[in-house]
């Protein structure tokens, strides 16, 4: 599974937005998924970085 | 009065033996010259017979027989078979001496004793005291032990002497590809064995020149064996285990290595067909050719076979296992198989092509729970949220320097102290930066409005889980499996289905559901899967 990292969002908050077809996973299960959607979307977005930085300079 | 069970108990306690025997005679080379023949121990035995007035009834005799295992002993297996067939007809086994009946304790007691006693039988030795009294019973044991201390003195001289016939390189074992064994006289009653090249020597020698190249297998040499009529000592073609045995033999560079050398090069007398430099050569090219260990840590995620950790034995329930054998051609084949025990003619390998492609048909037919794009929204818009954040701040703080170049323009224009060439230097750099900086922003707002595009592809591309799957690398093909099936899926090689029985398990955040594309080809009574391809089946695993 991927490396653990902050979650981007809770499990609680993640069960809420699953609904009922997510209660026989468990909370490990949950994260997994939170971890790894959270992969693909960082993917997704990543063609638009670098995001951070001062790019504006004053000359 | 006595009750009636006590007076039965008395009448066996009372029972005399039966005075019937089988007598067991054993002999082995050595034995003749110390006067221990047949007909000696046959006459002794009798003797006993007649002197304690037993009959023998059956003759029981091994000859050149080692005396360390009952059950190698022909003579001696049919002796006990009979008594357990004769049970209650036979009191004794008699033999000329405990040694006869064996010299190694605890096959004395495991494979004869124990069976005696099953069969109510006592022994007798003709020539030992031996009987059912404590002092009987010992001197029973002490018998044995003396002959198994016998042998083992004799075994260790025995090793000591043929050691030093090995360290003198004389051959000890049997014939090899290509040579034959003779006896040399050493000495007035004393021979030693010798390697003498046969007609087969020569394409031997072929053989490993050969292998030596690095162009052969051993397969490639087994083969080129037989063309070349290469046979064993008993006239037999070498098959893999022989020629493994040839090319790893020592005796072919002239040296000898055994258990007797303890396992160390010795020269031998016989001649040599190859150099030790080629010998060393053919070992290094057969440990370079060999398989992974038992134990040695194998590659566990291999690009090639990315639904290892997934798909699950049909038979054992196990994960199935990667692997490329050589093809006729000289390439691999890489494949997905069980080769535990248990799986063995039950489970066929199959190639990874096919079950990548079957797996891809199947996912075509999966799609995302409503909830599953929920979630994947909401991370995605997170993630997008910190992406706009990042530029929005940095369109305000473009916008702000701007205005702060507004200000320097105003103040320039003002300035009395600057002449007039210095102003149109200053207030054409201060140009130059606002629009600099409109143009960064311009840039900026484009890309917000493509991040929303991209979230948009994303959540598109979420629905399709076998581009998903087909595009993305090692491990996110594997996280997203995982998350497919984290129970793992069953893949039944024999008639190529995925998800056949209990052991596979879609996640209840994805739906099989064949799309009007799938169905196309089937009739409306067909529509359940695609050829080969059935529903994964969705139970929890409790």
């Amino acid at each position: 599974m991927p490396p653990a990292q902050t979650l981007l969002i809770s499990v609680k908050e993640a069960r809420k937005l699953l609904g009922k077809e997510a209660q026989p996973l468990s909370d490990q299960q949950v994260e997994e998924y939170i971890t790894l959607l959270s992969a693909i979307a960082k993917d997704f977005l990543l063609d638009l970085e670098p995001l951070g930085g001062d790019s504006v300079v004053l000359q | 009065m006595i009750p009636e069970r006590f007076q039965a108990l008395k009448k066996k306690a009372e029972k005399k033996r039966i005075n019937i025997a089988v007598a067991y005679l054993r002999v082995s080379t050595d034995d003749q010259s110390y006067n221990e023949s047949l007909p000696t121990q046959r006459k002794r035995v009798q003797e006993y017979a007649d002197r304690e007035g037993i009959k023998i009834i059956k003759w029981f005799i091994d000859g050149g027989q080692s005396g360390k295992t009952i059950k190698k002993r022909d003579a001696m297996q049919e002796m006990l078979g009979y008594c357990i067939g004769h049970k209650g007809e036979i009191g004794y086994v008699v033999v000329y001496k405990m040694q006869r009946s064996s010299r190694d304790l605890m096959s004395y007691m495991a494979d004869f004793k124990s069976l005696l006693i099953k069969c109510d039988l006592v022994i007798r030795s003709a020539t030992e005291h031996i009987d059912e009294t404590p002092i009987g019973q010992y001197l029973e044991g002490v018998y044995i032990l003396n002959g198994q201390l016998d042998n083992h003195i004799k075994g260790e001289v025995t090793t000591d002497n043929m050691e030093s016939v090995a360290a003198k390189g004389w051959w000890q074992t049997g014939p090899i590809p290509g040579y034959d064994t003779v006896k040399v006289k050493v000495g007035p009653k004393k021979t030693h064995t010798i390697l003498r090249k046969n007609r087969y020597i020569g394409n031997v020698e072929h053989l490993l020149r050969m292998f030596e190249t690095g162009q052969y297998t051993q397969a490639d040499i087994v083969r080129m064996a037989r063309e070349r009529e290469v046979k064993n000592y008993m006239g037999k073609y070498l098959d893999d285990n022989a020629v493994y045995r040839m090319l790893t033999q020592p005796a072919y560079a002239g040296f000898i290595c055994n258990k007797l050398t303890n396992y160390e090069l010795v020269k031998g007398r016989h001649e040599a067909i190859i150099s030790l430099d080629t010998f060393n050569r053919i070992q290094q090219i057969i440990e370079n050719s060999k398989r992974k260990k038992k134990g040695e840590p194998k590659q566990k995620n291999h690009e090639l076979y990315p639904l290892k950790p997934l798909l699950l034995c049909h038979s054992c329930g196990q994960q199935l296992r990667g692997s490329g054998p050589k093809t006729g051609a000289g390439g691999h084949s890489p494949r997905y198989h069980c080769s535990r025990a248990s799986c063995k003619g039950s489970v066929r390998s199959v190639s990874v092509q096919a079950v990548h492609k079957l797996f891809a048909t199947y996912l075509e037919q999966v799609t995302p729970d409503e909830g599953l794009l929920r979630l994947y929204k909401e991370i995605l818009r997170r993630h997008a949220s910190n992406h706009t954040n990042n530029i929005i701040k940095q369109i305000e703080d473009g916008l702000s320097a701007v205005a702060k170049l507004e200000d320097e323009r105003v103040r320039i224009l003002r300035d009395a102290s600057l002449t007039r060439n210095e102003k149109d230097d200053v207030l054409r750099a201060i140009e130059n930066d606002t629009r600099r900086l409109k143009k960064q922003a311009e840039e900026l707002e484009e890309k917000q409005t493509a991040t929303q595009a991209a979230i948009d592809q994303a959540i598109a591309f979420m629905h399709d889980a076998q581009a998903m799957w087909v595009n993305a690398d090692l491990p996110h093909k594997q996280w997203f499996q995982n998350m497919l099936f984290p129970q793992g899926l069953t893949f039944d090689t024999m008639q190529l289905q995925l998800g056949t029985n209990d052991f596979a398990q879609l996640s209840p955040l994805y739906r099989y559901a064949p799309s009007k594309k799938a169905l196309s080809g089937f009739s409306k009574t067909q529509v359940v899967t695609p050829a080969g391809v059935e529903p994964a089946i969705f139970r929890m695993r409790t």
